[in-house]
């Protein structure tokens, strides 16, 4: 009997001083943790080829809306001194550079359409007389 | 009788052991060593790094000021507690649904903030992080830290059209100061 109560005393005891040890709580402290969030982006298909646009009067460009993402776009233009093209009113980002002085050049337009399109340009006459004015990107 | 003999020899030889009253003059103070056990540390991802509409060819790039845009974590702990901020970043965002397209992103020294609650917030944040290397930051007063994050995704020429997304995982832990 005696043993027994011994016994008892002595897994009291050390359930005592575990769970003293232990504070009493079974809680956790995390010292590390992470998280993580994502990146997202949506890329415009690219259209290799955009539509070509004839131009016929100042209106006509000034209005011209050119679908941002396109790759290459074609202006037409049927009188080359008719023909607008700005390198400041288009914004840092994208630059309608003329190759030719002949072209006039009207700095009031604001081609709002245009801006982040371009990099590089290139402008030149058609067979039948018309101006092409292809616009690329820049390879990055 | 014997038990009584015994006695008698225990307490003498106590009476002895013990000496005389001025010789065990002693005095005792207690100190407490004392601990205290630091909360949890805990952090949550509140908003994606959201680029938008990209064109390919040209690089766009979102600011860490830019709310609803730059990325987000909270973070959780104890107060005024020292914690090492770890970025994962990745070095390309991948297509949706075709792994092996991936469109680079870069982030530079001056891409990441934070604010402890002694700042203005994400537009005036408490002070400037990079992202590139391990940080070393201190929980607020109200045992809380709020992360931001910028980056500029750079798309090819030749970009495949689509929704590209990666993860951007920040690590956080107490170093016991």
């Amino acid at each position: 009997m005696l043993r027994i109560r011994y016994k008892y005393f002595l897994l009291t005891l050390i359930i005592g001083l575990v769970s003293t040890v232990h504070g009493g709580s079974d809680e956790l402290v995390v010292c590390r943790a992470s998280a993580s969030i994502q990146a997202t982006a949506h890329v415009e298909p690219s259209l290799g080829l955009a539509e070509a646009h004839m131009i016929e009067s100042e209106s006509t460009v000034a209005a011209l809306d050119i679908e941002r993402g396109s790759h290459l776009f074609w202006l037409f233009c049927p009188n080359p001194s008719g023909i607008i093209v700005s390198i400041e009113s288009l914004g840092e980002e994208a630059q309608l550079i003329p190759k030719t002085t002949e072209l006039q050049v009207l700095q009031e337009y604001q081609y709002a359409s245009l801006v982040g399109l371009s990099r590089e340009s290139m402008v030149s006459e058609t067979a039948d007389g018309n101006v092409l004015i292809t616009v690329i990107y820049a390879d990055n | 009788m014997f038990r009584k003999q015994i006695f008698a020899s225990i307490l003498a030889m106590v009476v002895l052991l013990a000496g005389p009253p001025e010789a065990v003059a002693q005095e005792s103070a207690t100190i407490q060593a004392l601990a205290t056990v630091i909360s949890s540390l805990s952090i949550t991802g509140n908003t994606n790094l959201q680029f938008g509409t990209v064109i390919p060819g040209i690089s766009k790039a979102v600011d860490k000021s830019e709310p609803g845009f730059a990325g987000e974590w909270t973070v959780t702990g104890s107060v005024g507690a020292e914690l090492t901020l770890d970025f994962t970043l990745p070095d390309s965002l991948l297509l949706m649904g075709d792994s092996t397209s991936g469109m680079p992103i870069n982030f530079v020294a001056t891409d990441a903030s934070f604010d402890d609650g002694a700042g203005g917030g994400q537009l005036a944040p408490s002070g400037v992080l990079d992202p590139n290397g391990l940080g070393t930051e201190r929980l607020g007063a109200g045992g809380q830290l709020t992360v931001w994050i910028g980056g500029t995704v750079n798309p090819r020429i030749s970009q495949t059209g689509g929704d590209y997304a990666a993860d951007v995982i920040l690590s956080v832990a107490y170093t016991g100061n």
